[in-house]
Protein backbone atom coordinates (compact mmCIF):
# COMPACT_ATOMS: atom_id res chain seq x y z
CA UNK A 1 0.00 0.00 0.00
CA UNK A 2 2.60 2.03 0.96
CA UNK A 3 4.92 1.17 -2.01
CA UNK A 4 1.76 2.28 -4.32
CA UNK A 5 1.17 5.28 -2.17
CA UNK A 6 4.47 6.38 -3.04
CA UNK A 7 4.57 5.93 -6.69
CA UNK A 8 1.76 7.87 -6.51
CA UNK A 9 3.25 10.60 -4.75
CA UNK A 10 6.57 10.12 -6.92
CA UNK A 11 4.46 10.52 -10.07
CA UNK A 12 2.79 14.00 -9.01
CA UNK A 13 6.55 15.52 -7.73
CA UNK A 14 7.50 14.62 -11.39
CA UNK A 15 4.60 16.25 -12.76
CA UNK A 16 6.14 18.96 -11.23
CA UNK A 17 9.51 18.90 -12.27
CA UNK A 18 8.00 18.22 -16.23
CA UNK A 19 6.06 21.31 -15.84
CA UNK A 20 8.67 23.51 -14.76
CA UNK A 21 10.91 22.33 -17.89
CA UNK A 22 8.47 23.46 -20.81
CA UNK A 23 11.43 23.28 -23.35
CA UNK A 24 12.47 19.73 -22.03
CA UNK A 25 8.67 18.81 -22.30
CA UNK A 26 8.37 20.18 -25.90
CA UNK A 27 11.60 18.74 -27.03
CA UNK A 28 10.20 15.43 -26.56
CA UNK A 29 7.79 15.74 -28.65
CA UNK A 30 10.10 15.36 -31.47
CA UNK A 31 11.07 11.91 -31.05
CA UNK A 32 7.58 11.70 -33.25
CA UNK A 33 9.47 12.66 -36.10
CA UNK A 34 11.61 9.11 -36.08
CA UNK A 35 8.00 7.07 -36.90
CA UNK A 36 6.94 9.55 -39.19
CA UNK A 37 10.00 9.59 -41.40
CA UNK A 38 9.73 5.48 -41.69
CA UNK A 39 6.25 5.90 -42.24
CA UNK A 40 6.65 8.15 -45.10
CA UNK A 41 9.34 6.01 -46.70
CA UNK A 42 7.38 2.85 -46.66
CA UNK A 43 4.28 4.40 -48.03
CA UNK A 44 5.69 5.17 -51.28
CA UNK A 45 7.11 1.48 -50.87
CA UNK A 46 3.74 -0.27 -49.44
CA UNK A 47 1.32 -0.52 -52.38
CA UNK A 48 4.01 -1.94 -55.05
CA UNK A 49 4.73 -4.91 -51.95
CA UNK A 50 1.74 -6.31 -52.23
CA UNK A 51 2.04 -7.07 -48.33
CA UNK A 52 0.89 -3.88 -47.17
CA UNK A 53 -0.86 -0.68 -48.11
CA UNK A 54 0.27 2.77 -48.37
CA UNK A 55 -3.10 3.12 -45.87
CA UNK A 56 -2.19 0.33 -43.87
CA UNK A 57 1.33 1.57 -43.35
CA UNK A 58 0.03 4.59 -42.24
CA UNK A 59 -2.02 2.96 -39.52
CA UNK A 60 0.88 1.35 -38.19
CA UNK A 61 2.94 4.03 -37.85
CA UNK A 62 0.09 5.75 -35.92
CA UNK A 63 0.45 2.61 -33.32
CA UNK A 64 3.50 3.04 -33.26
CA UNK A 65 3.44 6.71 -32.54
CA UNK A 66 1.50 5.73 -29.53
CA UNK A 67 3.82 2.62 -28.48
CA UNK A 68 7.18 4.26 -28.54
CA UNK A 69 5.81 7.00 -26.92
CA UNK A 70 5.06 4.94 -23.86
CA UNK A 71 8.50 2.88 -24.42
CA UNK A 72 10.74 4.16 -21.63
CA UNK A 73 13.97 2.05 -22.98
CA UNK A 74 16.00 4.78 -23.17
CA UNK A 75 15.42 6.84 -20.02
CA UNK A 76 15.74 3.65 -17.81
CA UNK A 77 18.66 2.34 -19.49
CA UNK A 78 20.51 5.81 -19.36
CA UNK A 79 18.45 6.81 -16.22
CA UNK A 80 20.11 4.08 -14.13
CA UNK A 81 23.36 4.26 -15.66
CA UNK A 82 23.36 8.05 -14.47
CA UNK A 83 22.86 7.43 -11.01
CA UNK A 84 25.34 4.56 -10.63
CA UNK A 85 28.19 6.97 -11.82
CA UNK A 86 27.43 9.69 -9.64
CA UNK A 87 26.20 7.63 -6.80
CA UNK A 88 22.71 9.19 -6.67
CA UNK A 89 21.84 5.31 -6.41
CA UNK A 90 23.04 5.29 -2.98
CA UNK A 91 20.43 7.69 -1.90
CA UNK A 92 17.75 6.14 -3.29
CA UNK A 93 19.17 2.27 -2.14
CA UNK A 94 18.42 3.95 1.62
CA UNK A 95 14.99 4.89 1.38
CA UNK A 96 12.38 2.38 2.00
CA UNK A 97 11.28 2.55 -1.59
CA UNK A 98 12.48 -0.34 -4.17
CA UNK A 99 15.37 1.85 -5.78
CA UNK A 100 14.21 0.58 -9.32
CA UNK A 101 11.27 1.68 -9.37
CA UNK A 102 12.24 5.74 -8.07
CA UNK A 103 13.75 5.57 -11.70
CA UNK A 104 10.37 5.14 -13.48
CA UNK A 105 8.20 7.91 -12.56
CA UNK A 106 10.08 10.82 -14.20
CA UNK A 107 10.04 9.12 -17.78
CA UNK A 108 6.70 8.33 -17.29
CA UNK A 109 5.02 11.02 -15.83
CA UNK A 110 7.23 12.86 -19.52
CA UNK A 111 5.19 10.22 -21.42
CA UNK A 112 1.73 10.59 -20.04
CA UNK A 113 2.01 14.51 -20.59
CA UNK A 114 2.88 14.04 -24.22
CA UNK A 115 -0.03 11.93 -24.51
CA UNK A 116 -2.74 14.70 -24.57
CA UNK A 117 -1.39 16.74 -27.62
CA UNK A 118 -0.42 12.92 -28.99
CA UNK A 119 -4.06 11.88 -29.01
CA UNK A 120 -5.06 14.96 -31.05
CA UNK A 121 -2.07 14.50 -33.19
CA UNK A 122 -3.55 10.88 -34.11
CA UNK A 123 -7.06 12.35 -34.27
CA UNK A 124 -5.76 14.70 -36.93
CA UNK A 125 -3.48 12.11 -38.63
CA UNK A 126 -5.99 9.38 -39.26
CA UNK A 127 -8.62 11.44 -40.77
CA UNK A 128 -5.58 13.03 -43.21
CA UNK A 129 -3.46 9.86 -44.12
CA UNK A 130 -7.12 7.91 -44.36
CA UNK A 131 -5.37 5.35 -41.95
CA UNK A 132 -6.80 1.89 -42.36
CA UNK A 133 -7.48 0.50 -38.85
CA UNK A 134 -9.03 -3.16 -38.65
CA UNK A 135 -10.47 -3.13 -35.66
CA UNK A 136 -13.05 -5.48 -34.09
CA UNK A 137 -13.95 -6.48 -30.39
CA UNK A 138 -11.60 -9.35 -30.38
CA UNK A 139 -8.91 -7.01 -31.55
CA UNK A 140 -9.30 -4.61 -30.13
CA UNK A 141 -9.28 -6.50 -26.67
CA UNK A 142 -5.84 -8.56 -27.67
CA UNK A 143 -4.42 -5.08 -28.68
CA UNK A 144 -5.57 -3.72 -24.99
CA UNK A 145 -3.80 -6.56 -23.16
CA UNK A 146 -0.38 -6.30 -25.65
CA UNK A 147 -0.21 -2.55 -24.93
CA UNK A 148 -0.08 -3.40 -20.68
CA UNK A 149 1.70 -6.39 -20.60
CA UNK A 150 4.09 -5.23 -23.32
CA UNK A 151 4.90 -2.35 -21.66
CA UNK A 152 5.58 -4.57 -18.60
CA UNK A 153 7.59 -6.48 -20.26
CA UNK A 154 9.43 -3.81 -22.32
CA UNK A 155 10.13 -1.90 -18.68
CA UNK A 156 11.67 -5.67 -17.28
CA UNK A 157 13.59 -6.23 -20.34
CA UNK A 158 14.96 -2.94 -20.30
CA UNK A 159 15.99 -2.68 -16.17
CA UNK A 160 17.76 -5.86 -17.15
CA UNK A 161 19.62 -4.62 -19.97
CA UNK A 162 20.48 -1.62 -17.65
CA UNK A 163 22.08 -3.33 -14.97
CA UNK A 164 25.15 -3.93 -17.28
CA UNK A 165 26.18 -0.84 -16.28
CA UNK A 166 27.15 -2.23 -12.95
CA UNK A 167 30.08 -4.69 -15.17
CA UNK A 168 30.89 -2.94 -17.71
CA UNK A 169 32.83 0.57 -16.24
CA UNK A 170 32.62 2.57 -19.41
CA UNK A 171 29.32 1.15 -20.71
CA UNK A 172 28.17 3.88 -23.22
CA UNK A 173 29.10 0.88 -25.99
CA UNK A 174 26.54 -1.54 -24.78
CA UNK A 175 23.69 1.18 -23.68
CA UNK A 176 23.98 2.27 -27.40
CA UNK A 177 24.01 -1.34 -29.08
CA UNK A 178 20.55 -1.37 -27.71
CA UNK A 179 19.26 1.17 -29.88
CA UNK A 180 20.37 -0.87 -32.57
CA UNK A 181 18.63 -4.05 -31.49
CA UNK A 182 15.33 -1.79 -31.02
CA UNK A 183 15.10 0.13 -34.02
CA UNK A 184 15.38 -3.40 -36.01
CA UNK A 185 13.62 -5.48 -32.93
CA UNK A 186 10.57 -3.38 -32.11
CA UNK A 187 9.29 -3.11 -35.80
CA UNK A 188 10.18 0.96 -35.50
CA UNK A 189 12.27 0.65 -39.11
CA UNK A 190 9.80 -1.62 -40.84
CA UNK A 191 6.85 -4.00 -40.06
CA UNK A 192 7.90 -7.66 -39.13
CA UNK A 193 6.25 -8.63 -42.30
CA UNK A 194 8.82 -6.43 -44.71
CA UNK A 195 11.63 -8.01 -43.09
CA UNK A 196 13.57 -11.48 -44.48
CA UNK A 197 11.72 -14.69 -42.95
CA UNK A 198 13.99 -15.78 -40.25
CA UNK A 199 14.53 -12.18 -39.09
CA UNK A 200 10.45 -11.31 -39.05
CA UNK A 201 9.82 -14.19 -36.63
CA UNK A 202 12.87 -13.28 -34.41
CA UNK A 203 10.96 -10.03 -34.44
CA UNK A 204 7.97 -11.29 -33.65
CA UNK A 205 9.10 -13.63 -30.59
CA UNK A 206 11.23 -10.88 -28.93
CA UNK A 207 9.38 -8.36 -26.62
CA UNK A 208 10.57 -5.54 -27.85
CA UNK A 209 8.11 -6.15 -31.31
CA UNK A 210 5.55 -7.09 -28.93
CA UNK A 211 5.61 -4.26 -27.30
CA UNK A 212 5.55 -1.70 -29.94
CA UNK A 213 5.15 -3.19 -33.79
CA UNK A 214 2.90 -5.73 -32.33
CA UNK A 215 -0.16 -3.41 -31.76
CA UNK A 216 0.46 -1.55 -34.97
CA UNK A 217 0.74 -4.93 -37.59
CA UNK A 218 -2.89 -6.17 -35.16
CA UNK A 219 -4.97 -3.03 -35.50
CA UNK A 220 -3.72 -2.48 -39.06
CA UNK A 221 -4.64 -6.16 -40.27
CA UNK A 222 -1.42 -7.36 -41.20
CA UNK A 223 -1.19 -10.18 -38.26
CA UNK A 224 -4.39 -12.10 -37.47
CA UNK A 225 -5.24 -11.57 -33.98
CA UNK A 226 -4.49 -14.60 -31.24
CA UNK A 227 -4.38 -15.43 -27.86
CA UNK A 228 -0.54 -16.41 -28.62
CA UNK A 229 0.70 -12.59 -28.20
CA UNK A 230 -0.78 -12.04 -24.98
CA UNK A 231 0.41 -15.69 -23.81
CA UNK A 232 4.10 -15.10 -25.18
CA UNK A 233 4.14 -11.66 -23.44
CA UNK A 234 3.03 -13.27 -20.15
CA UNK A 235 5.86 -15.76 -20.49
CA UNK A 236 8.23 -13.16 -21.46
CA UNK A 237 7.01 -11.45 -18.05
CA UNK A 238 7.08 -14.59 -15.88
CA UNK A 239 10.94 -14.98 -17.27
CA UNK A 240 12.44 -11.76 -17.78
CA UNK A 241 10.75 -11.14 -13.56
CA UNK A 242 12.49 -14.41 -12.52
CA UNK A 243 16.02 -13.12 -14.43
CA UNK A 244 15.56 -9.34 -12.92
CA UNK A 245 14.80 -10.97 -9.16
CA UNK A 246 18.22 -13.15 -9.53
CA UNK A 247 20.14 -10.35 -11.02
CA UNK A 248 19.21 -7.59 -8.77
CA UNK A 249 20.93 -8.68 -5.74
CA UNK A 250 23.86 -9.79 -7.83
CA UNK A 251 23.65 -6.16 -9.18
CA UNK A 252 23.52 -4.63 -6.01
CA UNK A 253 26.54 -6.39 -4.62
CA UNK A 254 28.41 -4.94 -7.70
CA UNK A 255 27.29 -1.64 -6.94
CA UNK A 256 29.56 -2.23 -3.80
CA UNK A 257 32.09 -3.88 -5.25
CA UNK A 258 32.70 -0.23 -7.71
CA UNK A 259 32.70 1.25 -4.12
CA UNK A 260 30.18 4.72 -4.86
CA UNK B 1 28.16 -8.93 23.47
CA UNK B 2 25.34 -6.18 22.78
CA UNK B 3 24.37 -3.61 25.82
CA UNK B 4 21.18 -2.71 25.50
CA UNK B 5 21.19 1.27 24.65
CA UNK B 6 24.07 0.48 22.32
CA UNK B 7 23.03 1.65 18.90
CA UNK B 8 25.84 0.56 16.44
CA UNK B 9 27.79 -2.37 16.99
CA UNK B 10 31.08 -3.22 14.56
CA UNK B 11 32.77 -6.36 15.71
CA UNK B 12 36.02 -7.31 13.80
CA UNK B 13 34.74 -5.48 10.33
CA UNK B 14 36.59 -5.36 7.01
CA UNK B 15 35.95 -4.50 4.17
CA UNK B 16 37.85 -5.09 0.79
CA UNK B 17 37.45 -4.29 -2.93
CA UNK B 18 38.94 -6.12 -5.58
CA UNK B 19 39.66 -3.27 -8.56
CA UNK B 20 41.94 -3.72 -11.52
CA UNK B 21 45.76 -3.02 -11.31
CA UNK B 22 45.96 -0.08 -13.96
CA UNK B 23 49.12 0.83 -15.59
CA UNK B 24 50.94 3.13 -17.29
CA UNK B 25 52.49 3.04 -21.02
CA UNK B 26 51.03 1.99 -24.05
CA UNK B 27 52.30 -1.19 -24.14
CA UNK B 28 51.58 -1.68 -19.90
CA UNK B 29 48.12 -0.95 -20.76
CA UNK B 30 47.51 -3.40 -23.65
CA UNK B 31 48.85 -6.25 -21.89
CA UNK B 32 46.26 -5.05 -19.18
CA UNK B 33 43.75 -5.52 -21.62
CA UNK B 34 44.88 -9.19 -23.04
CA UNK B 35 45.73 -9.92 -18.94
CA UNK B 36 43.60 -8.32 -16.58
CA UNK B 37 45.25 -8.30 -13.09
CA UNK B 38 43.32 -7.33 -10.09
CA UNK B 39 44.75 -6.57 -6.68
CA UNK B 40 42.32 -6.23 -3.11
CA UNK B 41 42.57 -3.37 -1.35
CA UNK B 42 40.99 -3.44 2.03
CA UNK B 43 39.01 0.01 2.77
CA UNK B 44 38.83 -0.78 6.53
CA UNK B 45 40.74 -3.42 8.70
CA UNK B 46 39.07 -5.37 12.13
CA UNK B 47 37.02 -2.66 12.99
CA UNK B 48 35.81 -2.84 16.27
CA UNK B 49 33.43 0.34 17.47
CA UNK B 50 30.30 0.99 19.33
CA UNK B 51 27.91 4.02 19.35
CA UNK B 52 25.62 4.60 22.41
CA UNK B 53 21.67 6.11 22.45
CA UNK B 54 22.43 9.42 22.60
CA UNK B 55 25.93 9.80 21.98
CA UNK B 56 27.57 11.68 19.19
CA UNK B 57 30.84 9.79 17.67
CA UNK B 58 33.12 11.58 15.45
CA UNK B 59 34.86 9.73 13.17
CA UNK B 60 38.46 11.48 11.94
CA UNK B 61 41.42 10.18 9.57
CA UNK B 62 42.73 11.23 6.77
CA UNK B 63 41.86 11.15 2.85
CA UNK B 64 41.26 7.48 2.03
CA UNK B 65 41.36 6.13 5.96
CA UNK B 66 38.29 4.48 5.73
CA UNK B 67 36.00 6.71 7.43
CA UNK B 68 32.87 7.19 4.72
CA UNK B 69 33.43 3.02 3.62
CA UNK B 70 32.27 2.98 7.85
CA UNK B 71 29.17 5.12 7.63
CA UNK B 72 28.06 3.16 4.43
CA UNK B 73 28.91 -0.39 6.06
CA UNK B 74 26.60 0.51 9.32
CA UNK B 75 24.05 2.78 6.80
CA UNK B 76 23.53 -1.14 5.22
CA UNK B 77 25.19 0.51 1.44
CA UNK B 78 27.89 -2.20 2.06
CA UNK B 79 28.58 -5.23 3.25
CA UNK B 80 31.26 -6.43 5.16
CA UNK B 81 33.86 -8.58 3.91
CA UNK B 82 34.72 -9.80 7.47
CA UNK B 83 32.99 -9.60 10.48
CA UNK B 84 29.66 -8.18 12.42
CA UNK B 85 27.78 -5.76 12.40
CA UNK B 86 24.48 -4.66 14.19
CA UNK B 87 22.88 -1.80 14.11
CA UNK B 88 19.47 -1.18 16.02
CA UNK B 89 19.70 -5.10 16.13
CA UNK B 90 19.26 -5.21 12.22
CA UNK B 91 21.97 -6.45 10.05
CA UNK B 92 21.97 -3.42 7.94
CA UNK B 93 23.50 -4.62 4.52
CA UNK B 94 19.64 -6.90 4.27
CA UNK B 95 18.04 -3.10 4.21
CA UNK B 96 14.94 -3.76 5.81
CA UNK B 97 12.32 -1.21 5.48
CA UNK B 98 12.01 -1.01 9.17
CA UNK B 99 15.77 -0.42 8.82
CA UNK B 100 16.05 1.93 6.91
CA UNK B 101 12.75 4.00 8.21
CA UNK B 102 14.87 4.62 11.97
CA UNK B 103 17.95 5.75 9.90
CA UNK B 104 19.18 8.99 8.42
CA UNK B 105 22.48 9.38 5.74
CA UNK B 106 23.26 13.00 4.92
CA UNK B 107 26.34 12.96 2.53
CA UNK B 108 27.69 16.15 2.25
CA UNK B 109 29.03 15.99 -1.26
CA UNK B 110 25.91 14.38 -2.63
CA UNK B 111 22.43 15.72 -2.83
CA UNK B 112 19.77 13.02 -2.10
CA UNK B 113 17.04 15.80 -2.63
CA UNK B 114 14.90 16.23 -5.96
CA UNK B 115 16.79 18.73 -7.93
CA UNK B 116 14.09 20.55 -10.39
CA UNK B 117 10.99 20.40 -7.50
CA UNK B 118 10.86 22.91 -4.72
CA UNK B 119 12.43 21.76 -1.49
CA UNK B 120 8.68 21.35 0.61
CA UNK B 121 7.94 19.07 -2.51
CA UNK B 122 10.75 17.27 -1.78
CA UNK B 123 9.94 16.90 1.74
CA UNK B 124 6.60 15.87 0.72
CA UNK B 125 7.40 13.20 -1.28
CA UNK B 126 9.78 11.53 1.71
CA UNK B 127 5.79 12.17 4.01
CA UNK B 128 5.03 9.11 1.90
CA UNK B 129 7.53 7.20 1.19
CA UNK B 130 8.88 6.95 5.19
CA UNK B 131 4.88 6.96 5.76
CA UNK B 132 4.36 9.53 8.28
CA UNK B 133 1.37 10.34 9.58
CA UNK B 134 0.36 13.94 8.84
CA UNK B 135 -0.10 15.71 12.14
CA UNK B 136 3.58 14.45 13.07
CA UNK B 137 4.80 15.33 9.67
CA UNK B 138 3.90 18.69 9.91
CA UNK B 139 5.19 19.50 13.12
CA UNK B 140 8.36 17.69 12.13
CA UNK B 141 8.82 20.00 8.65
CA UNK B 142 7.84 23.02 10.61
CA UNK B 143 10.12 22.60 13.30
CA UNK B 144 13.14 21.82 10.89
CA UNK B 145 12.04 24.47 8.61
CA UNK B 146 12.36 26.90 11.65
CA UNK B 147 15.16 25.55 13.03
CA UNK B 148 16.96 25.38 10.48
CA UNK B 149 16.07 28.66 9.40
CA UNK B 150 14.28 27.35 5.90
CA UNK B 151 11.18 29.58 5.52
CA UNK B 152 12.85 32.23 2.88
CA UNK B 153 13.71 29.15 0.18
CA UNK B 154 11.47 26.08 0.99
CA UNK B 155 9.40 27.18 -2.07
CA UNK B 156 12.70 27.46 -4.55
CA UNK B 157 13.56 24.63 -6.72
CA UNK B 158 16.76 22.35 -4.68
CA UNK B 159 19.34 23.34 -8.42
CA UNK B 160 18.95 27.34 -7.39
CA UNK B 161 19.37 26.68 -3.96
CA UNK B 162 23.67 27.99 -2.49
CA UNK B 163 25.74 25.20 -1.11
CA UNK B 164 25.22 26.29 2.29
CA UNK B 165 21.14 26.66 1.72
CA UNK B 166 21.24 23.09 0.46
CA UNK B 167 23.09 21.08 3.00
CA UNK B 168 20.34 22.78 5.61
CA UNK B 169 17.63 21.16 3.75
CA UNK B 170 19.39 18.22 3.13
CA UNK B 171 19.81 17.89 6.84
CA UNK B 172 15.57 18.98 7.16
CA UNK B 173 14.92 15.86 4.16
CA UNK B 174 17.21 13.35 6.15
CA UNK B 175 15.48 14.24 9.71
CA UNK B 176 11.64 14.32 8.70
CA UNK B 177 10.76 11.03 9.57
CA UNK B 178 12.78 11.46 13.28
CA UNK B 179 15.49 8.42 12.89
CA UNK B 180 16.84 7.36 15.62
CA UNK B 181 20.62 7.29 13.93
CA UNK B 182 21.73 9.54 12.25
CA UNK B 183 24.90 9.22 9.69
CA UNK B 184 26.54 12.98 8.10
CA UNK B 185 29.17 12.50 6.10
CA UNK B 186 31.07 15.77 6.33
CA UNK B 187 27.81 17.71 6.44
CA UNK B 188 30.04 21.35 6.76
CA UNK B 189 32.27 20.44 3.76
CA UNK B 190 32.44 23.79 1.78
CA UNK B 191 30.20 25.67 3.30
CA UNK B 192 31.43 29.85 5.06
CA UNK B 193 31.52 29.71 9.19
CA UNK B 194 28.26 30.76 10.00
CA UNK B 195 26.57 27.87 7.98
CA UNK B 196 29.15 25.40 9.51
CA UNK B 197 28.16 27.07 13.23
CA UNK B 198 24.39 26.42 12.04
CA UNK B 199 24.56 23.04 11.21
CA UNK B 200 26.68 22.15 14.59
CA UNK B 201 23.81 23.64 17.03
CA UNK B 202 21.46 22.24 15.15
CA UNK B 203 22.91 18.41 15.58
CA UNK B 204 23.30 19.59 19.11
CA UNK B 205 19.89 20.28 19.53
CA UNK B 206 18.33 17.62 17.44
CA UNK B 207 20.26 14.64 19.64
CA UNK B 208 19.37 16.64 22.68
CA UNK B 209 15.83 16.38 21.90
CA UNK B 210 15.17 13.60 20.37
CA UNK B 211 17.86 11.31 22.06
CA UNK B 212 19.16 10.02 18.13
CA UNK B 213 22.80 8.74 18.03
CA UNK B 214 25.14 10.49 15.54
CA UNK B 215 28.02 9.25 13.60
CA UNK B 216 29.94 12.04 12.17
CA UNK B 217 32.95 11.96 9.99
CA UNK B 218 34.89 15.70 9.05
CA UNK B 219 38.22 17.04 8.20
CA UNK B 220 37.02 20.15 10.08
CA UNK B 221 38.00 19.69 13.55
CA UNK B 222 35.97 22.75 15.04
CA UNK B 223 33.08 19.95 14.15
CA UNK B 224 34.28 17.28 15.85
CA UNK B 225 35.14 19.50 18.84
CA UNK B 226 31.75 21.61 19.00
CA UNK B 227 30.10 18.01 18.90
CA UNK B 228 31.43 14.91 19.27
CA UNK B 229 31.34 13.06 23.11
CA UNK B 230 33.83 10.24 21.74
CA UNK B 231 36.30 10.12 19.05
CA UNK B 232 37.57 7.27 16.81
CA UNK B 233 40.31 7.60 14.49
CA UNK B 234 41.44 5.93 11.57
CA UNK B 235 44.49 5.42 9.61
CA UNK B 236 45.06 3.19 6.73
CA UNK B 237 41.84 1.33 7.52
CA UNK B 238 42.38 0.96 10.89
CA UNK B 239 40.81 2.30 14.36
CA UNK B 240 43.76 4.16 15.71
CA UNK B 241 42.24 5.78 18.59
CA UNK B 242 38.76 5.25 20.53
CA UNK B 243 38.38 7.85 22.91
CA UNK B 244 37.28 11.13 24.30
CA UNK B 245 38.72 13.94 22.92
CA UNK B 246 40.23 14.35 26.32
CA UNK B 247 41.80 11.75 25.96
CA UNK B 248 43.21 12.52 22.20
CA UNK B 249 44.36 16.54 23.79
CA UNK B 250 46.21 13.60 26.09
CA UNK B 251 48.24 11.92 23.86
CA UNK B 252 50.27 15.12 23.78
CA UNK B 253 50.09 15.89 27.33
CA UNK B 254 53.55 15.92 27.46
CA UNK B 255 54.67 18.37 24.91
CA UNK B 256 53.80 22.21 24.74
CA UNK B 257 54.10 24.42 21.50
CA UNK B 258 56.55 27.31 21.73
CA UNK B 259 55.37 29.86 19.32
CA UNK B 260 58.21 32.68 18.61
CA UNK B 261 56.89 35.77 16.09
CA UNK B 262 60.30 38.13 14.72
CA UNK B 263 61.85 38.79 11.99
CA UNK B 264 64.82 36.61 10.55
CA UNK B 265 65.18 34.30 13.45
CA UNK B 266 68.09 31.75 12.20
CA UNK B 267 67.48 28.31 14.14
CA UNK B 268 68.83 26.24 11.30
CA UNK B 269 72.07 25.52 13.79
CA UNK B 270 70.45 25.62 16.50
CA UNK B 271 69.53 21.94 18.66
CA UNK B 272 65.29 23.35 18.56
CA UNK B 273 65.81 22.97 14.34
CA UNK B 274 64.10 19.67 14.23
CA UNK B 275 61.11 20.33 16.73
CA UNK B 276 59.67 22.99 14.17
CA UNK B 277 56.22 21.87 13.82
CA UNK B 278 55.32 24.98 11.51
CA UNK B 279 57.01 27.63 9.90
CA UNK B 280 54.94 30.62 8.51
CA UNK B 281 56.38 34.06 7.51
CA UNK B 282 57.11 35.83 10.75
CA UNK B 283 56.18 33.34 13.47
CA UNK B 284 58.28 29.49 14.31
CA UNK B 285 56.43 26.84 15.79
CA UNK B 286 58.74 24.52 18.07
CA UNK B 287 56.79 21.36 19.88
CA UNK B 288 59.05 20.76 23.02
CA UNK B 289 58.86 18.72 26.21
CA UNK B 290 56.84 20.14 28.87
CA UNK B 291 59.28 19.66 31.33
CA UNK B 292 62.23 21.39 29.55
CA UNK B 293 59.83 24.47 28.18
CA UNK B 294 60.88 26.56 30.62
CA UNK B 295 64.67 26.58 30.12
CA UNK B 296 64.12 26.51 26.18
CA UNK B 297 61.55 29.79 26.55
CA UNK B 298 64.59 31.55 28.28
CA UNK B 299 67.20 30.59 26.02
CA UNK B 300 64.77 31.13 22.68
CA UNK B 301 63.96 34.68 23.77
CA UNK B 302 67.86 35.98 23.85
CA UNK B 303 67.83 34.92 20.14
CA UNK B 304 68.47 38.41 18.08
CA UNK B 305 65.21 38.84 15.82
CA UNK B 306 62.89 37.47 18.61
CA UNK B 307 60.02 39.87 19.13
CA UNK B 308 57.61 37.73 21.27
CA UNK B 309 57.16 34.50 22.36
CA UNK B 310 54.10 32.29 23.71
CA UNK B 311 54.23 28.48 25.02
CA UNK B 312 50.84 26.88 24.81
CA UNK B 313 49.08 23.56 25.09
CA UNK B 314 49.28 21.08 21.66
CA UNK B 315 46.02 21.53 19.21
CA UNK B 316 44.11 18.74 18.53
CA UNK B 317 45.53 18.63 15.70
CA UNK B 318 49.48 17.63 16.67
CA UNK B 319 47.68 14.84 18.33
CA UNK B 320 45.86 13.68 15.58
CA UNK B 321 48.79 14.43 12.99
CA UNK B 322 50.88 11.75 14.68
CA UNK B 323 47.83 9.39 14.60
CA UNK B 324 47.38 9.93 11.07
CA UNK B 325 51.42 9.57 10.20
CA UNK B 326 50.66 6.01 11.00
CA UNK B 327 49.38 5.20 7.73
CA UNK B 328 52.36 5.01 6.81
CA UNK B 329 53.73 2.77 8.98
CA UNK B 330 50.88 0.26 8.67
CA UNK B 331 50.98 0.50 5.21
CA UNK B 332 54.57 -0.96 5.23
CA UNK B 333 53.70 -3.19 8.03
CA UNK B 334 49.78 -4.25 8.21
CA UNK B 335 50.50 -5.73 11.51
CA UNK B 336 51.75 -3.13 13.57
Amino acid sequence: MTRAASLVAWLRLESRAAFMYRAKLMIGLFGWVVPLAFMALWNLAADGSGIMSANQTSAYYLVILLTTNLFLGGEIIFGFASRVYTGELSGLMLMPFPSLLAILPAPLMQALIRCAPLTVALGLLTWALDADFQISVFTALIAVLLGFFGWIASVLFCYLYALTALWIGKSEGILGLFFGFWWVLSGLVAPSVFMPGWLGWVMRLSPLWLAVGGMGELLSGVVTPSWWMPVSLGVWIAGLAALLRWAWPRAMRRFEAIGI
Amino acid sequence: MISANQVVHLEGVTRTFHVVERTTGFVATVKNFVHRRYKSIAAIQDINLTANTGEILGILGANGSGKTTTLKCVSGLLTPSKGEIDVLGFIPHERSVNFLRQIAFVMGQRSQLHQDVCVLDSFELRRVVYGLELAAYASSRDELVDLLDLASFADTPVRQLSLGQRMRCELAAALLHRPRLVLLDEPTIGLDFEAQNAIRAFVRNYVNEHEATVLLTSHYLQDIEALADRVAVLAAGRLVFNGSLQDLRSLKSDRQVLSLYGDDIDLTAAPWASLIACDLPGEINIEVPKREAPAILAQLSALPGVRGLTLADPPLEAALRDLYARTEEIKHDPSS
